[in-house]
């Protein structure tokens, strides 16, 4: 974390963070007050951080596009609504960053917590995985997608009525909770399968 | 050219806590502990309070044994007078409320 630090912050800056790191007794306390430093350092580089971002989603729609092409069994149509389905994530992933593109930090784990949803489909979806049934996308695809559909329109009309931040963090509460169930469902969808 | 920026509670926090004597300094951990911040919150508010001339910051001149010289931090006479001027009966992260200063 200290390399992170000062490969990422100005010389000075990353000096003032990791000496005051230096005079806390608490190990843990420690710990976590260079885990956030380092988080703060990665944040303020913007152009790593794009370029993760950028890979991330590469990333993700690339393993997405992999399922889909190998999708046992899928006719055309089961294609075409997954890649509707896909299409409309990503579009309410772009949404979401630009709603909540004053809160960098919001920003990435909003992000981050997307790209984790789409490669734990994508890690659910072998051959004989839960979404090689029909079933199973309408199951979680589609609540998945209106949720996160919904939170970019709910956010939308919070953000033009009250930009605070309480509800900003409620907002995005609720759509990790969206993106948690949609981890929960393809888990238990792959242990029943 | 002057570039005005709403302030989070944060930093409206942090703000409010330096200015209760200007003259002292502190270092991050104290902010942080007083405030509630994390240091990931903390630094960034820090920094962009320095890049804006609202905030100075040194290194202290005496070396505790084994352990690095602290960076302080206190308020300049403009951070004074920006956080003189946030209204104390309004509630943190209101918008209109901004940050000025030089770009």
């Amino acid at each position: 974390m200290r390399w992170l630090i000062r490969i990422l912050s100005s010389p000075e800056w990353a000096e003032a963070m990791t000496a005051e790191a230096d005079h806390i007794l608490d190990g843990p306390a420690r710990r976590r007050w260079l885990s956030g430093a380092a988080r703060s350092a990665v944040a303020r580089n913007a152009l790593l951080l794009r370029l993760g971002l950028l890979i991330g989603v590469g990333v993700a729609g690339l393993l997405v596009s992999q399922a889909l092409w190998n999708l046992p069994g899928a006719g055309d149509g089961v294609r075409f609504l997954l890649a509707l389905a896909n299409i409309v994530l990503v579009t309410s992933v772009a949404g979401f960053l630009w709603l909540t593109r004053p809160a960098g930090g919001a920003r990435r784990w909003t992000v981050s917590g997307f790209i984790a949803a789409i490669v734990a489909g994508c890690v659910a979806m072998p051959s004989e995985g839960p979404l090689s049934e029909f079933t199973w996308v309408t199951k979680i695809t589609l609540p998945l997608m209106m949720a996160s559909v919904g939170a970019v329109v709910a956010v939308a009309l919070a953000r033009m009525a009250s930009p605070d931040h309480v509800t900003r963090a409620t907002m995005l509460t609720w759509m990790w909770a969206a993106v948690l169930t949609f981890v929960l469902g393809i888990a238990s969808g792959a242990g029943a399968a | 050219m002057s570039r005005r920026t709403a302030l989070s509670p944060q930093t409206i926090a942090v703000l409010r806590l330096l200015a209760e004597d200007p003259s002292v300094w502190w270092h991050g951990y104290d902010i942080a502990r007083r405030i509630g911040l994390k240091s990931g919150t903390l630094y960034p508010i820090l920094i962009r309070l320095a890049e804006r001339g609202l905030l100075e910051a040194r290194w202290e001149e005496e070396q505790p044994a084994g352990r690095p010289r602290r960076h302080a931090y206190r308020l300049t006479d403009d951070g004074a007078r920006q956080a003189a001027a946030i209204p104390a009966e309004q509630p943190e992260g209101k918008r209109g409320l901004a940050l000025g200063g030089a770009a």
